[in-house]
């Protein structure tokens, strides 16, 4: 006997049965409104957001693109030097462990008045944004970390926390760095924690966002572009 | 958010969006979001997942609208950034479960985020209560399906796009749409048998058939007939 619930792939249904699942498919589609609290979430997201182009573009300026990339270079450099170790520095980049929380901390939700101040103080910082550790691109991956496109999500996740993964970029061969560098310069895609990335076999980096509340999220620019080719919100912490 | 009346068409808010009108995203997002929360809906499965969805669809597409070439319409087109985005959350879901989804529904549904996107309409007649049976069914062996043929249904069964705008939202041939289609309807026919139209009013009851009627003997049986 065979079991009547088991599908039959190579089964083609008769057109009445095939109207059929179609209705019962159509009444069951979702028919009440996004629910106020969703709504209102979403709300904030989109004024989140919103505030963003502004600072950067207080920030930004793409005739700028090139000298960044070279205080970047320094800046990483210079993060290195000071006495990020190797560990320290994975656990920085992709855990977002302890030590970060208060700075992340910090960095969440500024009030208006931070966020002038930091609009201003950020004339430097952020076109920099090397130049604070919790955004700098303190370490690269061990040659390019690989997102691959249909599991976006899951490898984006993983590479940030998945972070002893990574080594700083002392580790790297120099031609690699080189490679990296030259390849993948950074473009004006604003503040945050920035990882390089190979996806789908082009080079880029995967830019994570200061979190908000409990979601962060994780922006990929490939190289070459001003905008980016995908994001997502990942859970926080 | 303000709620004011916009006659700008879509195209020309997220033209305006692009060119840095801080409201206009927001406008274009209320006028489509109850459509698009119910893909998401339908797409995930309940409420938590297709916020999530949602919120990454969202913010893709907030700062992906410059790349929007106007090849596609505008709701096409934000339908596509939120489809994907929910398929990406379920691809990753998928990875990161180390346990394999039950293949028992009942066993599904108890876990919560399934029960939860049960509705029950307070208005409580016999047949609303049958419809609401029937849907939540429908949705949960919606569930079973892979997510590609899933969101084909979605977007052409029950949001009623053709297939060649489902194709564009979900970024695939045409063919590919109706084959998942094709799929994902004899996979829920399985299913959803219980359902069947004849089974639905004035159906004979599930179970073992009735016994069949005793076969008559040339003999009559019992005690012999006094003399």
């Amino acid at each position: 006997m065979t079991d009547q619930h088991e599908p039959d792939p190579t089964r083609d249904l008769t057109p009445d049965e095939e109207a059929h699942v179609r209705r019962l498919l159509a009444d069951a589609r979702h028919t009440d409104p996004m629910p106020g609290d969703v709504v209102a979430r979403l709300d904030r997201v989109i004024a989140g957001l919103a505030e963003e182009p502004a600072r950067e573009a207080t920030v930004v300026r793409l005739a700028d693109r090139r000298r960044r990339v070279t205080r970047l270079l320094v800046a990483a450099a210079a993060v290195v030097v000071v006495g990020f170790g190797g560990s320290q520095v994975i656990g920085g980049i992709g855990g977002m462990g302890a030590s970060n929380d208060a700075q992340v901390g910090a960095e969440e939700e500024p009030a208006a008045g931070q966020a002038d101040e930091q609009a201003e103080a950020g004339d430097e910082s952020a076109e920099v944004p090397s130049s604070q550790p919790n955004e700098a691109p303190t370490a690269v991956p061990d040659r390019l970390a690989r997102i691959r496109p249909q599991s976006f999500a899951a490898d984006t996740q993983a590479l940030r926390d998945g972070a002893r993964n990574y080594v700083t970029d002392q580790d790297l061969q120099s031609e690699e760095r080189s490679a990296l560098l030259d390849v993948c310069t950074s473009g004006a895609w604003g503040t945050g924690r920035y990882v390089a990335v190979r996806y789908a076999g082009d080079p880029g980096w995967i830019v994570f966002r200061r979190p908000q509340g409990s979601t962060q999220v994780a922006d990929l620019f490939l190289c070459g572009s001003e905008l980016a080719s995908r994001s997502l919100t990942l859970p926080y912490p | 958010m303000t709620g004011r009346p916009d006659e700008r068409t879509d195209a020309e808010l997220l033209a305006a969006h692009v060119h840095g009108d801080s409201e206009a995203f927001g406008l274009l997002f209320a006028r489509h979001r109850d459509r698009l929360w119910a893909v998401a809906m339908r797409t995930m499965g309940n409420p938590d997942d297709a916020a999530d969805g949602l919120q990454d669809g969202l913010i893709a597409a907030y700062r992906r609208a410059g790349s929007f070439r106007g090849d596609a319409q505008v709701t096409t087109w934000l339908h596509r950034v939120v489809v994907n985005a929910c398929l990406d959350r379920l691809r990753a879901a998928k990875v990161r479960r180390a346990d394999p989804l039950p293949d028992d529904l009942d066993e599904r549904g108890d876990r919560g985020s399934l029960a939860t996107s049960i509705t029950v309409d307070p208005e409580g007649p016999e047949d609303s209560a049958l419809t609401d049976e029937r849907r939540r069914l429908v949705v949960a062996a919606l569930r079973r399906l892979p997510a590609e043929q899933r969101a084909a249904l979605v977007l052409v069964d029950m949001e009623g796009y053709s297939v060649a705008e489902a194709a564009e939202m979900l970024d695939c041939a045409a063919g590919t749409v109706k084959s998942r289609c094709s799929r994902g309807r004899v996979r829920l026919a399985e299913l959803l048998q219980v359902l069947a139209p004849e089974r639905d009013r004035g159906h004979t009851p599930p179970g073992n058939p009735s016994p069949a009627p005793p076969v008559p003997s040339s003999e009559p049986r019992g005690p012999p007939a006094p003399a």
